[in-house]
């Protein structure tokens, strides 16, 4: 008997196969991040490398500085593909694009790294430098700088650390209406109150941001001398006298076809070709 | 009989079992990815182009190629990667198809065979190659058809020159089937091919037909195409243009379309670079070089003007500074205000280099300066040093002094009240303020490999709402268990009342412990409910515990108790009779007191 089933195992084996396989083979979309780890550093050190060499051969050899940079941005810009989210390697890719010329494509990373690690010094300090070299300069409007000033914790804080205070407040406001439950005083009253509304209040900054830059995206210019038109085609009068450079940075209203509604910070409005902008 | 059944059985089973292993495994597994490699021509020529196209198909993420050098070969990736994505959609299952395709264009140098190796590809994190591929390459005549000179008007010229160049690109006139086609008609067919004008502008070009010398030496009819550049040479040494290249599409057999219109239906690639130029490039001389050389050629002026001339200490003053000449404008490098001691000694002077802002033939630089003490009664002039190539000498040019008025401060900084009170902190300290640089990269792995996740709307409700949500539960919680303890209270209380007057009860004479037991039932009711004991007397009891859902037993019981002490009140009972009964109470009370009422 026991000879017997020993027989059919072939038989099982298939069903086995059968049932088994489709719950343990992974789905062939969800392979999207392949790189290995140590593929990971492989590809981090030889950009790093390419990078410090290009910069000390910049001053005698630019062509070839020109093709190590591009070599490091191709492997920073492979990590981040890999699934990679972070702010060190969008700063890296920001400051390979600055030294290759790349304004528009260097503010873009920046504001990416920025996002991700808004307390990082370095990043900041690189995008105003980049900034600086922004031609033109598009100020803000008056009501603009009023709103800054006046919601200057909205507009002077990061997304994330106003995420942390409203988790803190919000928390901690609820803990001390809870422990009025056991202890009835008046300072657990208020302190429980003035939390949660402080935590209903940054949860409400962020999520007007949030939504902010779903609806209106944030954009850079990136590329030379675009001219801002008053309708979407070239045929359009020009809205803006002057040209923008790469590095101008700007709101995406709409987009339609191959050309965006775009408004710049002083509030002026028009359409500019989709290729020549790069969303944060 | 089992036996023989198995073994009849056996191929069904294997064969069903492995359809369905194949009809469920099948659709599931990922399609391996490919990779091919090809050319477009069977045989190749000396210095005429050829493609090779490596195609990669069924992949999530590909990492570029990197093309062998070839021996005698000059390999170029040609511009933009071809990619596309075929979805197909087969009974409700989704099969994406990527495809990215690589093409290089490589021009072999020497006649022999051309052996194109394995090409690496990562693919999917693994790496495949390619086939190896043999191409013949046979020679050609390339060089009578076209080739390329540049020329310039000078035998001399130092580092930073702005001299003129010209570059003429030299076609021997395509005659096919008697046929000949004219210099614009390579134009409008589009047949020359600016692949790397170096410099030179693609516009503009001047178009002739010339008699000229072959570089075999013979003497034959050829259209010229010249363009011209400045060019200001960076650096010392032979002046090169290795990288200049130009290609030919150039026909071999012509038709017309249906418009009448000559196109090419077969033609040659040709390539062509220029001769080195037997140009030296000069190093400006180190004799009588200016301590403030910034590295100008050619011959300037420069004009300075500054806004505003009234000012405090410490206000900001917009230097603007306008150069003009005839040399190189678009390189020039700014004045060194900062190195300047006239200008430094008076004045708060960035050290950041000026960008600078090409006008016409003028470039203006923008600095901003400041006054350090009231002393100041103007800005020095601004000297500009240049060499002149044609004089082959350095000069100096110099703006206008700018008269200020410069006011006390409103307020004193930490310097000023220093030299104020006569004591300096470090007479020669040295300037300890950061320069305004790029900061270096971000170089820690630790860093640069962890990913971080955005805030999201999903994690701000959360944090939001899960406080709440707590307090509620933990209010509901605390209201629940305090009504809930005061159902409790009164139904021990109510329990314990009751066992107390049944306990009293078996002390008492057979009739008033039957009346007391009565009494401690009805007591239970009228406790645990906080309601009047009569409202459960007789019947009325029954009905209530019917009315509350309490099992028929336990009204039965009731009602059994209740019974049994009326009756004992009236025609007496046996003193074991009430034991009995105290008994069946207490068990009553029990029940009851398991149930909500």
């Amino acid at each position: 008997m026991s000879a017997r089933s020993f027989a059919i195992q072939p038989v099982n084996v298939c069903f086995a196969v059968a049932v088994l396989v489709p719950v343990v083979a992974p789905p062939s979309v969800a392979a999207e991040r392949t790189m290995s780890p140590q593929r990971q550093r492989e590809v981090l050190r030889q950009a790093l490398n390419d990078f410090d060499q290009a910069v000390s051969l910049a001053a005698t050899e630019p062509q070839r500085a020109s093709e190590l940079y591009s070599r490091a941005a191709a492997g920073f810009t492979a990590l981040i593909e890999s699934g990679l989210r972070s702010a060190g390697l969008e700063y890296n890719l920001g400051n390979t694009y600055l030294r290759l010329g790349q304004l528009g494509r260097a503010i873009v990373h920046y504001r990416r790294a920025l996002l991700l690690d808004p307390s990082n010094d370095k990043i900041r300090a690189n995008l105003e430098y980049a900034r600086r070299q922004v031609e033109p300069y598009i100020p803000d409007t008056g009501a603009a700088r009023l709103a800054q000033t006046l919601l200057f914790v909205h507009y002077n804080t990061s997304l994330r650390g106003r995420f942390v205070a409203c988790a803190l407040c919000s928390i901690g406001g609820w803990l001390l209406l809870a422990l009025r439950l056991r202890f009835a005083h008046r300072v657990l009253t208020t302190g429980g109150l003035a939390g949660i509304v402080a935590g209903l209040w940054l949860a409400a900054s962020i999520w007007w941001q949030v939504r902010a830059d779903e609806n209106y995206p944030p954009a850079v210019v990136v590329d030379q001398e675009v001219i801002l038109r008053a309708g979407r085609g070239e045929g359009y009068e020009p809205a803006l006298r002057q040209p923008m450079g790469p590095g101008v940075e700007l709101r995406v209203l709409q987009t339609r076809g191959d050309w965006a509604e775009v408004r710049l910070p002083n509030g002026i409005t028009g359409w500019l070709p989709l290729s020549a902008i790069e969303r944060v | 009989m089992s036996g023989r059944l198995v073994e009849r059985i056996r191929p069904m089973h294997c064969g069903a079992g492995a359809a369905i292993a194949l009809l469920t495994v099948v659709p599931q597994l990922p399609a391996q990815p490919r990779i091919s490699l090809s050319v477009n021509v069977d045989e190749a020529y000396v210095n005429e182009a050829f493609l090779v196209t490596i195609q990669i198909e069924n992949f999530n993420t590909c990492e570029p190629p990197t093309f062998p050098p070839l021996e005698n070969c000059s390999v170029r990736q040609q511009e933009g990667i071809g990619e596309s994505t075929q979805t197909l959609i087969i009974n409700g299952r989704m099969t994406v198809t990527r495809t990215r395709t690589y093409t290089y264009e490589v021009i072999p140098h020497e006649p022999g065979p051309l052996t194109l190796p394995p090409i690496k590809v990562v693919v999917d994190g693994r790496t495949i190659q390619t086939e190896r591929l043999r191409i013949p390459v046979r020679p050609s005549q390339t060089g009578e058809l076209l080739f390329v000179e540049i020329t310039c008007g000078r035998q001399k010229i130092y580092a930073g020159q702005r001299v003129r160049l010209g570059l003429t690109i030299w076609v021997k006139p395509p005659v096919v089937e008697g046929y000949r086609l004219g210099p614009r008609d390579i134009l409008s067919m589009q047949l020359l091919q600016a692949i790397n004008f170096g410099p030179f502008p693609t516009e503009n070009v001047q178009t002739q037909a010339l008699q000229r010398t072959a570089p075999d030496g013979s003497t034959a009819t050829y259209y010229s195409y010249s363009t011209w550049t400045d060019y200001v040479p960076d650096r010392p040494g032979r002046l090169s243009f290795d990288d200049i290249e130009v290609g030919m599409t150039y026909p071999t057999r012509l038709s017309r379309d249906i418009f009448g219109r000559i196109e090419v239906t077969a033609h040659r690639r040709l390539r062509a670079r220029p001769k080195p130029l037997d140009i030296d490039v000069l190093p400006l001389p180190t004799a009588g070089r200016p301590p403030n050389f910034t590295g100008a050629v050619g011959v300037f002026d420069i004009t300075v003007s500054a806004e505003p001339t009234t000012v405090r200490v410490g206000d900001p003053i917009t230097l603007t500074i306008e150069i003009r000449g005839d040399g190189a404008i678009e390189a020039l490098p700014p004045p060194d205000l900062a190195g300047d001691s006239r200008l430094s000694g008076q004045f708060r002077v960035p050290q950041e280099e000026l960008a600078g802002q090409v006008i016409g033939s003028r470039k203006r630089f923008t600095q901003v300066i400041r006054a350090e003490t009231t002393d100041v009664t103007e800005i020095p002039s601004i000297e500009y040093a240049y060499f002149d190539p044609e004089s082959e000498r350095y000069c100096v040019a110099k703006s206008e002094p700018i008269p200020i008025h410069v006011l006390p401060a409103a307020q004193l900084d930490a310097s000023a009240l220093s030299e104020a009170v006569g004591t300096p902190l470090r007479p020669s300290a040295p300037d300890l303020r950061p320069l305004d640089v790029l900061r270096a990269n971000e170089t820690r792995e630790s860093v640069l490999l962890t990913a971080v996740k955005p805030v999201n709307l999903s994690a701000l409700a959360v944090v939001v709402g899960a406080p709440a949500a707590g307090f509620l539960l933990g209010w509901a919680f605390t209201e629940y268990a305090r009504r809930g303890g005061e159902v409790r209270r009164r139904r021990q209380a109510a329990l314990r009342a009751a066992q107390a007057r049944l306990e009293r009860a078996v002390r008492l004479p057979p009739r008033d412990a039957a009346a007391e037991v009565a009494a401690a039932m009805l007591t239970y009711l009228s406790e645990r409910l906080g309601q009047p004991a009569a409202r459960f007397a007789g019947r009325d009891g029954v009905m209530f515990l019917q009315g509350r859902q309490v099992p028929s037993e336990v009204c039965r019981h009731w009602e059994h108790i209740m019974s049994g002490c009326e009756q004992a009140s009236y025609a007496g009972v046996l003193d074991g009779d009430i034991s009995r009964l105290i008994q069946e109470a207490r068990q009553c009370l029990r029940a009851l007191s398991r149930y909500n009422l």
